[in-house]
């Protein structure tokens, strides 16, 4: 099937006056309909950034100065095209088409994404009239539809609360919600999860997967924590310094990671196996300076993998095949090893 | 990479002063504001050398003078050190008014550093030097004389280091008032703080104006000019605590609560360490900020009562009152220099609101 | 000092926070953040306090610490020396003072809980200034050992929070909380808001300090993968009160309360296909000012009964040395994080 989203080589940086930070420095996926992508890093590793760039929504000083974002669209006869996101202008009418209505996101803290001072209803029926020519009351029929799919009780009298009014659980609900009332193609995760009880995370993974059913979208699903990503997607992409490090189908990434980082990600977790109070294992040094350009592999100076060889520092930056949709940061020699 | 490394090592090692500055330096604005306040500040502290007269001394010969030119090219068009042309007075009897005219024969130059009317240099030594002047009977006036024949540059320059001072001197005691019952309220919480906040709101539901004008009418009109001067910062002072008093009160509520304000309790620090070490520093760049913007409120306020008469009285120079000579719409439309203390208030005013929005958003580092 | 000896001794605590509302403040109702908490924390010992948003963990935390008093219920504190026990929930400020410097904490906001207008020298040294430890070359000299000791380095001392890292700064809250040589370290939720690659540089550091100088660990934190990796014993809350009360090795293979069960079936796994069944519960945590009659739990329970919303299940022993309060503890057959393979 042909991939609704294809990122080909994004580069974006953020232009301080301390000087130039590679925040996203050559990052290609594909997002498939139905499908989940996860973006798992850690802080400093660019993966929210490439979600607001998608949307379009990178903060300033930041700028996308290279790349496509291919979306794979409708121009509303019926007829399928092909728009690249980054040559919009994002605050371009086209632009706010795009957002909410093909491309929509939830974020960590659902407080901040509502407007205290409407009710939820309000705010669902905005973003579905925003994009789409539906009367008052069959907006709010709508709402309440979606109210009662993700999962909210009693959705006709929730709809007129307020957002302090619900826990977090809901609100995040709603937020997913509102984003797809309009019934988008993707759906941008970033860390929706991250700042809920592990029994409500649960429960919001399990609307997701539920929810990926019934509508069809694709999930760039964004997260530092593997286990839910693990749980959640089909395809992983382990992001380090702005650069993909591994991209594996899910089971193969966790079960046999080829990449050193995503080996010491893994072991720096206490799992299963690990003996008790044991001491965990970790990753030396630190990150690199955050204006420094690296030609190749930015983790090179932490990794202690193969003894000796700079190859992998030295050549510039690619990604090798090594299995079936399996792709590592690491140049081919020293995969055989 | 040394020049670099070097950077981030001053970066890391800079205090929280520090780093503020050289936020506080990006601001053009406010650096303007900056440069235009040391001036002005220099220019009230050093006022009886800048100026070439004394605040009082009459010129009866310039009754309402013009601003004089300043001349470099004489009448031959040739090139002097800047000079000033006397000037004689007609009355032209038809129209009723008084005209000035230049008598183009008799050239003074300016000269620098010259001997004038003598002065107390805060009260310190008696002096006589001025930074410029001319020779008599010629005279300088930039921004012209006003009915008595006064200056007006000169009692311009007396007059703001008034304005300035009466500012600085109302801020402080607002700042001591506020300081500590906002503190008393913010730290302590309970019946303490409902009463000071009660309190906060009553004065601050009175009208100043007529506040002032009441209070203004119940001082003796005897009083010498210094007590009346103090009185006047006094009532200034007392209606602007509460601003600042309310700022430290909030900052305080939300600092007690604050993480590291925890760790110092559970280490054992008591209630005095923790108001000083910890609560103090931390919002003292906001008093700093609060203040700045204060100061001006201050001076307009000290402008409006001498203006409308009842604030400081002559022989007191305030931009207020030299402002007061202004009052009439004749006065105005024949001599409008009369009104150039406005602009000095404009000056002061915005650059004093420049210098606090600057700082305001310097003060935040963690504000990302 | 027996490694049995018990430092802690937490009985029937109880804190309820009343809520005023109205013109004249009123007091409408109570939340009741603890409501009967027990257990016992041993010296050397790192106990797990376990619990989603709302349990009361961290109330339980702060109460040790004395910042607030509790509303009912005792805290023993067992403090070295041979002196005898003190009620740290009764005792005044001013005797309190002599106490401080053995039981510490760790916060979990690693960007507030240092003053940002102090260097790191002065962060440092305030615990020794306030308790008149150390003054001159000799606080000079502590300060540079618990440098150390965390793993940063003497020239980091003259920099602001603000140069550095979260793992750092979580570093330098560790070096204050151990300038004083104390007994027992109350973590709440020290490692939530690092990285996954610095939580395990802080998880290492913190048992390197506990063999090295025998400190107890009140570890509280809503991690179960954590929590398991690092106590002997594990606490587990809900709603203010003690569902579950076992060693971590016991507890993991073979929870005996319905909540445990569901919590450790939650826990995302990066081999999902090895975790049995997600038992995912309905609805929100119980509200802490209305808990629901009876089991709190009931209205989430897989397991509930018509007795659980009338009768409250009292903590009580289901094994030696394994309480749970639940009506069924003898009767239900859980799985437990082995079986399930649960791996975060």
């Amino acid at each position: 099937m042909a991939p609704v989203l294809e990122v080909k080589d994004l580069q974006v940086h953020f232009f301080l006056e301390e000087g130039t930070v590679r925040a996203v420095d050559g990052v290609s996926f594909s997002l498939e309909p139905g499908k989940t992508l996860g973006i798992v890093g850690e802080s400093g590793s660019g993966k929210s950034v490439i979600g607001q760039s998608i949307l379009r929504i990178v903060p300033h000083p930041g700028r996308i100065v290279n790349g496509e974002i291919l979306l794979r669209t409708d121009n509303g006869n019926g007829q399928e095209q092909v728009l690249d996101l980054v040559s919009l202008n994002p605050r371009s009418r086209m632009a706010r088409g795009v957002r909410g209505s093909e491309v929509a996101m939830i974020f960590q803290e659902p407080m901040n994404s509502f407007s205290p001072l409407h009710t939820i209803g309000n705010q669902i029926m905005e973003a579905l009239r925003l994009h789409s020519d539906v009367s008052k009351s069959e907006a709010r029929n709508r709402a309440i539809e979606m109210l009662a799919k993700v999962g909210i009780p009693q959705p006709e009298h929730r709809i007129g609360a307020y957002p302090h009014q619900l826990s977090g659980g809901m609100r995040q609900r709603a937020m997913i919600a509102m984003a797809l009332v309009c019934n988008p193609r993707i759906l941008v995760a970033d860390e929706p999860t991250t700042a809920l009880d592990v029994t409500i995370q649960a429960q919001i993974l399990a609307l997701l997967n539920r929810l990926q059913e019934e509508f069809g979208m694709a999930i760039l699903f964004i997260s530092h924590n593997l286990g839910v990503i693990a749980e959640i997607s089909h395809e992983v992409l382990v992001v380090y310094f702005g650069r993909v490090m591994e991209q594996a189908p899910v089971d193969v990434i966790f079960r046999e990671p080829v990449h050193p980082y995503t080996k010491a990600l893994l072991k720096s977790v206490p799992g299963i196996d690990t003996p008790v109070r044991s001491y965990l294992a970790t990753i030396e040094g630190t990150l690199p300076d955050p204006g420094e350009y690296i030609v190749g592999c930015p983790f090179f100076a932490r990794c202690d993998e193969c003894d000796g060889g700079t190859v992998c520092r030295d050549d510039p930056y690619e990604l090798t095949l090594v299995g079936p949709r399996h792709y590592v940061a690491c140049p081919p020699m020293c995969i055989n090893l | 990479m040394n020049a670099d490394q070097a950077k981030l090592q001053k970066y890391l090692n800079a205090s929280t002063r520090q780093l503020i500055w050289w936020r506080f330096q990006k601001h053009a604005l406010a650096m303007i504001g900056l440069v235009a306040i040391s001036g002005l500040y220099f220019s009230a502290i050093f006022c009886e050398i800048l100026a070439p007269y004394s605040k009082d001394y009459r010129h009866l010969e310039a009754i309402y003078g013009p601003p004089t030119r300043v001349h470099i090219f004489d009448d031959k068009g040739t090139i002097r050190r800047p000079f000033v042309y006397g000037r004689t007075l007609e009355c032209d009897v038809e129209d009723q008014s008084m005209c000035y005219l230049e008598q183009r024969d008799l050239i003074y130059p300016i000269r620098l550093f010259v001997r004038g009317d003598s002065y107390w240099f805060w009260g310190l030594f008696e002096t006589d030097l001025h930074l410029f002047g001319v020779d008599k009977p010629g005279g300088v006036f930039i921004f012209g004389t006003d009915r008595m024949g006064r200056d007006l540059f000169s009692r311009c320059l007396y007059g703001s280091r008034i304005s300035l001072s009466v500012g600085m001197v109302g801020v402080f005691m607002s700042l001591v008032l506020g300081l500590v019952l906002g503190g008393i309220s913010g730290y302590t919480g309970g019946w303490p703080d409902g009463l000071i906040q009660r309190i906060i709101e009553v004065i601050r539901c009175f009208p100043s104006i007529p506040l002032w004008m009441g209070l203004s009418a119940a001082m003796p009109p005897h009083w010498p000019a210094l007590k009346v001067y103090f009185a006047i910062t006094i009532m200034l002072s007392l209606i602007g605590w509460t601003d600042l008093a309310r700022m430290v009160r909030g900052k305080l509520f939300a600092l007690r609560e604050e993480e590291f304000v925890l760790a110092a309790r559970f280490a054992g620090a008591g209630h005095a360490r923790i108001i000083f070490r910890h609560l103090l520093p931390a919002f003292t760049s906001h008093i700093i900020v609060t203040v700045t913007l204060a100061i001006p409120g201050m001076i307009l306020g000290e402008t409006a009562l001498s203006f409308l008469g009842i604030g400081l009285r002559p022989p007191i120079t305030s931009l207020g009152v030299l402002l007061k000579e202004a009052q009439n719409v004749t006065t105005i439309a024949l001599y409008p220099w009369l009104l150039i203390p406005v602009c000095f208030v404009i000056a002061i005013v915005l650059s004093f609101n420049f210098v606090g929005d600057g700082l305001r958003d310097a003060v935040d580092p963690y504000a990302r | 000092m027996s490694e049995t000896e018990v430092l802690l001794e937490i009985k029937d605590l109880k804190k309820h926070f009343p809520i005023h509302k109205g013109v004249f403040r009123k007091v409408t109702g109570h939340v009741k953040a603890v409501d009967g908490v027990s257990f016992n924390l041993h010296a050397g010992e790192t106990l797990g306090l376990v619990g989603e948003s709302g349990c009361g963990k961290t109330t339980v935390g702060r109460m040790i610490m004395g910042a607030y008093r509790p509303t009912a219920g005792s805290i023993w504190f067992q403090p070295p020396n041979g002196r005898p026990r003190v009620d740290l929930a009764k005792v005044e400020s001013a005797q309190m003072r002599p106490l401080r410097p053995y039981i510490q904490m760790v916060f979990q906001d690693p960007f507030a809980s240092l003053n940002p207008r102090m260097t790191i020298r002065e962060i440092l040294a305030e615990p020794l200034i306030v308790n008149k430890v150390a003054r001159g070359r000799d606080l000079e000299g502590r300060i540079r050992e618990l440098v150390e000791l965390v793993g940063l380095k003497v020239t980091h001392l003259n920099r602001y929070p603000h140069a550095f890292s979260g793992g750092q700064r979580q570093r330098i809250s560790i070096a204050r909380a151990l300038a004083l040589y104390p007994r027992l370290l109350v973590a709440d939720e020290p490692t939530s808001a690092l990285d996954v690659s610095v939580q395990a540089q802080i998880v290492n550091l913190a048992l390197e300090i506990q063999d090295k100088l025998g400190l107890a660990y009140l570890f509280i934190s809503h991690d179960l993968g954590l929590v398991r990796h690092f106590s002997q014993h594990i606490v587990l809350m809900y709603v203010g009160r003690v569902v579950e009360y076992a060693h971590a090795q016991p507890l993991f293979a073979r929870p005996r309360h319905p909540y445990t069960e569901a919590l450790m079936s939650n826990v995302p796994s990066t081999r999902p296909e090895l975790v049995g069944r997600k038992i995912i519960l309905k609805g929100d945590p119980a509200d802490p000012i209305n808990p629901p009659s009876g089991c709190p739990f009931h209205p989430r329970c897989l397991y509930a009964e018509e007795m659980c919303s009338q009768v409250e299940p009292k903590l009580e022993e289901v094994e030696p040395e394994h309480l749970v309060s639940c009506h069924f503890k003898d009767r239900l057959n859980l799985t437990g994080c082995d079986a399930l393979g649960c791996a975060v």
